[in-house]
C-alpha cells in the first residue's frame, strides 16, 4: 500500500504483524507454510517408515530374491509419496482458491501463474519424495535415515532461510528507516522550496520569466507562477527520491542475489522464491509496484501543477478552482503486474537448483537400487 | 554441538549489528536535534525571529519554538536488545515529538527485503528452537537404546533399577546443552556490555528452558521402546511445540487485530484531521475549554474574536485528544492479541520463552506498544505547553526556548513487564515433563522387572 501525494514519494505500508504480539515472529499458517513446511515433513515421516518397514520385515529381501527389480520397488515408493503430495497440493490450492472466491478475494490468479505454481510444487515434492526414498536406501537403518532427513528438514526450513537473511543483511546492509528518511529530508532541504517565495532559485526563475514576458510583477504574468514553483520543487524532490531509493533498490537486489545463490543449495528456499514470484509477493513485484505507483504520482502531480500554472489563474489568486472536468479527466491508477516470463527470469537459478536436486536424487536412488540388487547395500 | 555454537555465535554477531543500527539512528537524530537547537539559539541571540528567507517564521511564538526544539525521543535498546534482534517491532528507533506528531503513523525502524523475510537468527531463535533440537540429538538414545539391546534387563539384574541411571544421563544431557547455551548467553551479555544481574537472569531463563526440554526428553525416552520411536516422538513433539502451535497462535493473534496495511488507521487519522479543520473556531473553543479549563482563565481567552495566530492552536487540542483516543482503541485491540500470545505459552514452551526473552530484552511488539504509549503522553504534554504558552499571549524569548529544550526527555527504555505468565507456563511445562517422565520410568521399570523375572524363571 502506498499513499500518493505531492512533495514526497510514499513509503510502502506493510502489514503491521507486530500488532499480533510476540508470536508474530513465528511463521504464519498460510498455504505456502503448509505446502513448503508441513507436507515435506509428512513425506519424510512416511518415506522413512515405508521402505524401512519392507526392509525390517524382510519383505524387501524376499522380493529381491524372487527376482524383483529394486529400481521398480524404489520407483513405486517414490511414486506413492509423490502422488500423495500432489493430492495434498491440489487440496491446498483448491481450498485456497475456493476460500478466496467465497471471501471476495478478487480475481482468480492467471492460468499461467497457477499452472507454474502447481508445476513448481510438483517438482519440489518430487525432490522431497526422492530424498526420502534415497535416504532410506543409503542408510542402514530407518533410524539413521529419519534422523538425517529430519536434520535436513530443520536446516532447510528453519536455519538456512534465517541464516541467508542474516548473511545478506551483513554483506549488503540496509539503512534503518529513520536514517534513510533523515538523509532524504536533508538532501531535499538543500534544493528549491516551492512554498517559499523568497527561495533564491525560484527568484532567479521568476526574474527570467518576468524578462521573457516583459512584465514587472508576477501578477502580470499570463500564468500562475506558484504552479511553476511547485513543479520545480517537485522535480528536485524527484531527483532526490531517485537517488536515494535507487541506492536502496540496488542494495535490495544485491541481497536478492545472496538469496538466489543459497536457493541453489536449498530446494526449500528455491520453491519459496519461485512461489513468491508467481504469487506476486517477491522483491521484483514489490519494486515494480513502487515504480509504477511513483510514475503515476509524478504524472498526477505534474498535471495538477500544470493546471495550477496554466489553467487560467494568476499568481497569488488562491481562490481559483480547477473545473470539475479537469479532475474527472485525471486517469485512475491501474496496476500492471509483470508478465510471467519477466517474473520468472530472476528465478532461473532457483528453478535450476530444483532440477539439479531432483536429478541428483534420482541418480542416488538409481545407484542405490543397483547396489541393493548387487547386495552392496543392506536389504 | 559445534553447529549449535556456530549458529549461536552468528546470532550474537547479528544481534550486535542490530544494536549498532539502532545506535546509528540515535546518533543521526541527536545531530539533527543539536543542529536545530543551535540554529534557533543563533536567531534568538541575534534578536532575529527566524531565518531571513522565511518571513513567516517567528521564534516568539510557541509554534516555532516547538518546531525548533525538535525533541527527539530515542528508544534506548537496552543492553540485551541484541538477543531479540529478530523480533517483529513496528515502532521507530527515534521519534520527533511535536504538537502535530502522530506516533501511530510512524512505521518501524527496519527496511526489510520481502524476499528474505523468513525470520532472523537471533538468540531467542537459537535458544527457543535449536536448543531443544540439541537436547534431542544428544539424548534421544537414552533408555530406548538400552531397551533395543536388552541392556535394561542386565542393569535391572545388576542394580535392581535403571531409573537413576536414565535420570542421571538425561540430566547430563540437559547440563551439556544448558552449558553450551549458557556460554552463548554469557558471550552475548559480555559483548553487549550487560550487567551481571542481566546476564544472570538470561542464564537462569536458559537453564530453566534446558531443564524443561530435558524433562520432555525424559518423558519421550520413558515412553519410546526404540530409538526410532523416540526420534519420531521427540521430532513430533518439537514440530508441534516449536513450529505448529506457534504458527497457529500467530494466526489467531493476528486475527484479533487489523492488519490492513494501516489503511483504516491512516484514513481515520486523516479524516479526523480534516473534520477538525472544517469546524469553525466557535465550535472548537467550547470543546477545547472543556478539555483544558485553565485556558479559559488566561489572558488570550478574553479577546473576542480570538487572535487567529492563537486560535489555530485550538485545533491542536482537539487533534491530540483524537490521537489519544485512537491510541486507546489500538491498545485495547493489541491487548486482545497479546492475550492470545500469552495463552499460547500454555500450549508451547517455545512461545513462553520467546515472550519472556523479548520482554526481558525490551524489544518486540510489547516494547513497541509501550514506546508508542510513552510518545502519546509526551505529545499530549507538548500540546498542553503550546496551548498554555499561546494563551498567555506573550512573546516567547531565549529563556523559554532553553526551558523547553532542557525539559525534553532524552530517551526511553521500556521496563520488562508481563514476565509472570510465560514464566509460570515454563515452570508448569518443566514440572509436567519431569513428572510424566519419572512416572513413566517407574512404569517401564516395573515392566522390565516383570520381564527379568520371567526370564529368570525360564532360565531356572
Amino acid at each position: 500500500m502506498l499513499f500518493i501525494e505531492g512533495h514526497r514519494q510514499g513509503v510502502p505500508l506493510h502489514t503491521d504483524a507486530g500488532r499480533g504480539g510476540s508470536v508474530a515472529r513465528f511463521a504464519r499458517l498460510d498455504g505456502a507454510f503448509l505446502l513448503q513446511t508441513v507436507v515435506p515433513l509428512l513425506l519424510i515421516f512416511l518415506g522413512a517408515a515405508g521402505l524401512a518397514a519392507d526392509r525390517e520385515s524382510g519383505r524387501l529381501k524376499l522380493l529381491l530374491v524372487q527376482g524383483g527389480n529394486a529400481r521398480a520397488i524404489l520407483g513405486g515408493h517414490f511414486l506413492i509419496l509423490w502422488t500423495l503430495a500432489l493430492v495434498l497440493l491440489l487440496v491446498v490450492v483448491t481450498t485456497s482458491l475456493l476460500t478466496s472466491a467465497v471471501m471476495g478475494g478478487g480475481e482468480p490468479p492467471p492460468f499461467g501463474r497457477l499452472g507454474m505454481l502447481l508445476l513448481t510444487h510438483a517438482l519440489f515434492f518430487a525432490v522431497v519424495a526422492a530424498a526420502s526414498v534415497a535416504a532410506t536406501v543409503w542408510f542402514d537403518s530407518a533410524r539413521g535415515a529419519l534422523l538425517a532427513l529430519l536434520a535436513g528438514w530443520v536446516v532447510a526450513t528453519v536455519l538456512l532461510p534465517r541464516a541467508t537473511a542474516g548473511v545478506a543483511g551483513t554483506l549488503y546492509p540496509l539503512p534503518s528507516q529513520d536514517v534513510f528518511q533523515a538523509e532524504m529530508q536533508a538532501a531535499r532541504q538543500a534544493g528549491p522550496d516551492g512554498h517559499n517565495p523568497e527561495d533564491a532559485e525560484l527568484e532567479r526563475l521568476q526574474a527570467a520569466l518576468l524578462a521573457e514576458h516583459g512584465v514587472e510583477t508576477v501578477e502580470e504574468l499570463p500564468m500562475n507562477f506558484d504552479g511553476i514553483a511547485m513543479q520545480v520543487d517537485e522535480e528536485f524532490g524527484n531527483q532526490v527520491w531517485d537517488e536515494h531509493y535507487g541506492r536502496l533498490r540496488d542494495q535490495l537486489r544485491r541481497q536478492g542475489t545472496v538469496g538466489s545463490a543459497m536457493a541453489i543449495l536449498n530446494p526449500f528456499q528455491a520453491v519459496d522464491h519461485i512461489s513468491m514470484a508467481l504469487a506476486g509477493t517477491d522483491l521484483a513485484h514489490d519494486l515494480a509496484f513502487q515504480a509504477q505507483a511513483e510514475g503515476f504520482r509524478r504524472t498526477l502531480v505534474e498535471a495538477l501543477n500544470r493546471e495550477h500554472a496554466y489553467g487560467g489563474s494568476k499568481t497569488g489568486d488562491w481562490s481559483w478552482e480547477a473545473p470539475p472536468e479537469f479532475f474527472a479527466a485525471l486517469p485512475a491508477y491501474e496496476h500492471a503486474s509483470p508478465a510471467l516470463a519477466t517474473a520468472l527470469r530472476p528465478r532461473v537459478p532457483d528453478l535450476t537448483g530444483l532440477v539439479l536436486w531432483l536429478a541428483g536424487l534420482l541418480i542416488a536412488m538409481r545407484t542405490g537400487a543397483s547396489r541393493l540388487e548387487r547386495g552392496q547395500l543392506m536389504c | 554441538m559445534l553447529a549449535f555454537l556456530a549458529v549461536g555465535a552468528l546470532a550474537i554477531v547479528l544481534g550486535e549489528r542490530f544494536v549498532a543500527q539502532l545506535e546509528g539512528a540515535h546518533a543521526a537524530a541527536e545531530q539533527a536535534q543539536e543542529a536545530s537547537v543551535r540554529e534557533a539559539r543563533d536567531y534568538l541571540a541575534r534578536g532575529e525571529p527566524g531565518p531571513p528567507d522565511r518571513a513567516w517564521v517567528d521564534l516568539g511564538y510557541p509554534l516555532w519554538q516547538d518546531w525548533y526544539a525538535g525533541t527527539r525521543v530515542a528508544r534506548d535498546p537496552g543492553p540485551l536488545a541484541g538477543i531479540a534482534a529478530g523480533a517483529v517491532d513496528q515502532a521507530p528507533a527515534v521519534f520527533r515529538v511535536s504538537r502535530l506528531a502522530d506516533p501511530m503513523a510512524a512505521g518501524g525502524y527496519r527496511i526489510e527485503n520481502p524476499e528474505l523475510a523468513a525470520g532472523a537468527v537471533d538468540l531467542v531463535f537459537v535458544l527457543g528452537l535449536l536448543l531443544p533440537l540439541l537436547i534431542g540429538v544428544l539424548g534421544l538414545h537414552i533408555g530406548s537404546r538400552e531397551r533395543e539391546t536388552r541392556l535394561d534387563l542386565l542393569i535391572m539384574v545388576q542394580a535392581g533399577s535403571d531409573r537413576a541411571w536414565l535420570i542421571a544421563r538425561t540430566l547430563a544431557v540437559g547440563a551439556i546443552a544448558g552449558g553450551a547455551a549458557t556460554g552463548l548467553c554469557v558471550a552475548a551479555g559480555l559483548v553487549s556490555g550487560a550487567s551481571w544481574s542481566k546476564i544472570g537472569g538470561l542464564v537462569l531463563l536458559t537453564l530453566a528452558y534446558a531443564g524443561l526440554w530435558s524433562g520432555l526428553l525424559l518423558a519421550v525416552n520413558a515412553r519410546a521402546t526404540t530409538v526410532r520411536g523416540a526420534a519420531f516422538l521427540y521430532g513430533g513433539v518439537w514440530t508441534l511445540l516449536c513450529v505448529l502451535v506457534p504458527t497457529l497462535s500467530a494466526e489467531l493473534a493476528l486475527g484479533r487485530v487489523q492488519v490492513d496495511y494501516a489503511l483504516a488507521e491512516t484514513l481515520d487519522a486523516r479524516g479526523l484531521r480534516y473534520d477538525a479543520y472544517e469546524q469553525g473556531i466557535e465550535a472548537v473553543l467550547p470543546e477545547l475549554y472543556a478539555r483544558y479549563p485553565r485556558l479559559e482563565t488566561m489572558p488570550a481567552a478574553a479577546a473576542d474574536p480570538l487572535d487567529p495566530l492563537i486560535a489555530r492552536h485550538a485545533y491542536d487540542g482537539i487533534l491530540v485528544a483524537a490521537l489519544a483516543e485512537r491510541h486507546r482503541v489500538r491498545l485495547a485491540e493489541e491487548q486482545s492479541a497479546r492475550q492470545v500470545a500469552n495463552w499460547g505459552s500454555w500450549f508451547s514452551p517455545a512461545i513462553a520463552l520467546s515472550l519472556t526473552l523479548e520482554r526481558f530484552a525490551g524489544v518486540g511488539p510489547d516494547a513497541a506498544a509501550a514506546y508508542r504509549g510513552h510518545l502519546v503522553t509526551l505529545i499530549e504534554a507538548r500540546v498542553r505547553w503550546v496551548l498554555e504558552t499561546a494563551w498567555q499571549d506573550q512573546p516567547l524569548d531565549a529563556e523559554d526556548f532553553d526551558a523547553l529544550v532542557s525539559a525534553a526527555p532524552s530517551s526511553y527504555r521500556p521496563r520488562p513487564s508481563g514476565l509472570q505468565l510465560p514464566l509460570l507456563a515454563m515452570i508448569v511445562w518443566t514440572f509436567a515433563g519431569w513428572t510424566y517422565g519419572l512416572r513413566r520410568l517407574g512404569h517401564s521399570g516395573r515392566q522390565a522387572l516383570d520381564r527379568t523375572g520371567r526370564l529368570a524363571e525360564r532360565t531356572a
